[in-house]
């Protein structure tokens, strides 16, 4: 009897999967957050805004005089780039006035990274010498802004240390 | 919660379910190998599919973050080798790592003798390791995930694994039957 | 003496089995393993050995970082995996000391066959990064391409070699 229900259980949760978002999600999730810099032609930005590519942004980077006089089709503006309610499943063209070209970064790991990383560096008592000299250098930038280095025992079993798993094995 | 801590909690839990399912005994392991007692397929698959059904939904509902779990690495030649030595070793032994373990702590001496070969195949291994070491990095192709060796979506393999387990339980309960 | 239960339907055990590994997922966002606690102890016996030799085995050398060979994981892990099965075993009535083979072969053979399988497993264990618990289980819960490779290829090794060492089981 039981083994029937269990089943029937897998069976339904099984034939329910199916009906699962595309494999750009899975690997989304699987990923750190981060975003890939590329850099455009005119021409093939005009084919996506032309063909309505699907979740487009084009950000236009300068000023509102500059923006009134002439825009790209579809462009848009903000005073403040919060105010453009960025998604993360968007694509985002950058689009500036300037001649030459601009420095763009984004942050890896975004601000969860920089809360781990600057604000709060763990590190174990007998870790190797090059973790122990990244730590040393994140901890001065850390106190500069007020955070907390901390050495500890274990590390938090929330951060699984899966380079350690990565390089063993189980 | 402290992580060796949960490490022994986890533990327990793991060596009480492998008991309770007969698998502490070489005899009935080795029946799978023998078809008379499928146990050992019965016990995994159903693991494997209750984990991997659990993993896929506690992810889609958000509860899971699957970027926070490690993924075993994919080396192909290194896997394909080292299974099939395995298996050979499994048939002869009997037990498994881990079901030596349960084994020997539940008053089997086999189970022990098992523990101690297996701690002297890993001692010798390492020990000799240099040769090897090309051939164990060899073929990497890191967190490699079925659905993406396939092109097809997660969910699509996941049904596919649920429907082929049970039509191999099926098989399953049939042939023991038969034997 | 009492006496000993049955045991539990496999595919209960099985979906418990999968529930404890979802909860290692859950809680350590690591799965399940046995093999890396026997090479993590390998690895600290050679060390406090010789340190030279452990640190001159690639292989030996990856446990020696991190917070060193006996604070891995597995290595916890495994003792809870001897206490529960105890546990188990005692309270259903099947703690007996024996020597469990089949039916036509003698103690000592039996202990043979014992290492000299558990040897060769743990050769397949050392290259393949892991086991039936760590690969079959983990790896193939979570859909890993070459943990279901090493599950296939064990199935596989195992069943060509059964009529070999046929004499020792049936």
């Amino acid at each position: 009897m039981i083994r029937r229900g269990l089943a029937i259980a897998a069976a339904i949760l099984g034939v329910l999967a199916l009906f699962d978002a595309p494999a750009s999600r899975w690997r989304s999730s699987r990923r750190a957050a981060g975003a890939t810099l590329h850099t455009i032609a005119p021409v093939e930005l005009a084919e996506w805004i032309r063909d309505r590519k699907p979740d487009l942004r084009v950000i236009d980077l300068r000023s509102e005089e500059a923006f009134e006089e002439y825009h790209l089709p579809r462009a848009e503006r903000f005073d403040s780039i919060a105010a453009a309610h960025l998604k993360s499943n968007e694509t985002i063209v950058l689009v500036d006035g300037a001649v030459g070209e601009r420095n763009v970064y984004v942050l890896r790991g975004g601000v969860r990274a920089w809360t781990d990383e600057v604000m709060n560096p763990t590190i174990t008592a007998n870790a190797t010498p090059a973790a122990r000299a990244a730590y040393d250098r994140a901890s001065i930038v850390s106190r500069y802004f007020g955070g907390v280095p901390r050495i500890v025992d274990k590390l938090p079993a929330t951060r699984v240390n899966a380079a350690a798993v990565r390089r063993r094995g189980c | 919660m402290n992580p060796l801590l949960a490490a022994v909690a986890i533990g327990i839990a793991f060596g009480w379910t492998l008991e309770r399912a007969g698998l502490g005994s070489a005899p009935k392991l080795a029946g799978q190998f023998y078809f008379t007692d499928l146990t050992v397929f019965k016990v995994m698959f159903s693991a494997i599919v209750t984990a991997m059904l659990g993993v896929f939904w506690l992810s889609r509902l958000g509860v899971l973050d699957l970027s926070r779990v490690y993924v075993p690495e994919t080396f192909l030649l290194p896997q394909l080798a080292g299974g099939l030595l395995f298996g050979a070793g499994f048939v002869i032994a009997g037990l498994c790592p881990g079901t030596s373990c349960v084994a020997a702590a539940t008053g089997r001496g086999d189970g022990a003798m098992v523990m101690f070969g297996m701690f002297s195949g890993v001692l010798a291994t390492g020990l000799a390791f240099a040769p090897l070491n090309h051939f164990y990095e060899s073929t990497a192709r890191g967190s490699l995930i079925l659905p993406d060796l396939l092109h097809v979506n997660y969910g699509v393999v996941v049904c596919a694994i649920v429907a082929m387990a049970l039509i191999a339980f099926q098989f399953a309960e049939r042939l023991e039957k038969r034997t | 003496m009492k006496s000993p239960r049955p045991y539990a339907d496999p595919y209960v055990a099985g979906t418990c089995l999968g529930l404890v590994l979802l909860a290692a997922f859950i809680i350590a966002g690591r799965g399940l393993g046995a093999s890396g606690a026997f090479a993590s102890s390998a690895a600290g016996l050679v060390a406090a050995a010789s340190p030279a030799r452990a640190a001159a085995s690639p292989y030996f050398a990856r446990y020696l970082g991190g917070g060193g060979p006996w604070s891995e994981w597995l290595l916890f892990e495994i003792a809870g995996v001897v206490l529960g099965g105890f546990l188990s075993a005692l309270a259903a009535g099947r703690l007996r000391a024996a020597i469990e083979r089949g039916p036509h072969l003698g103690r000592g053979s039996r202990l043979a066959y014992a290492f000299g399988g558990g040897a060769v497993m743990g050769i397949g264990a050392v290259l393949a990064r892991g086991c039936t618990s760590g690969l079959a289980l983990t790896g193939g819960a979570l859909l890993s391409a070459g943990s279901w490779l090493f599950m296939i290829a064990a199935f596989a090794g195992a069943y060509v070699f059964a009529p070999l060492v046929r004499k020792a089981w049936r």
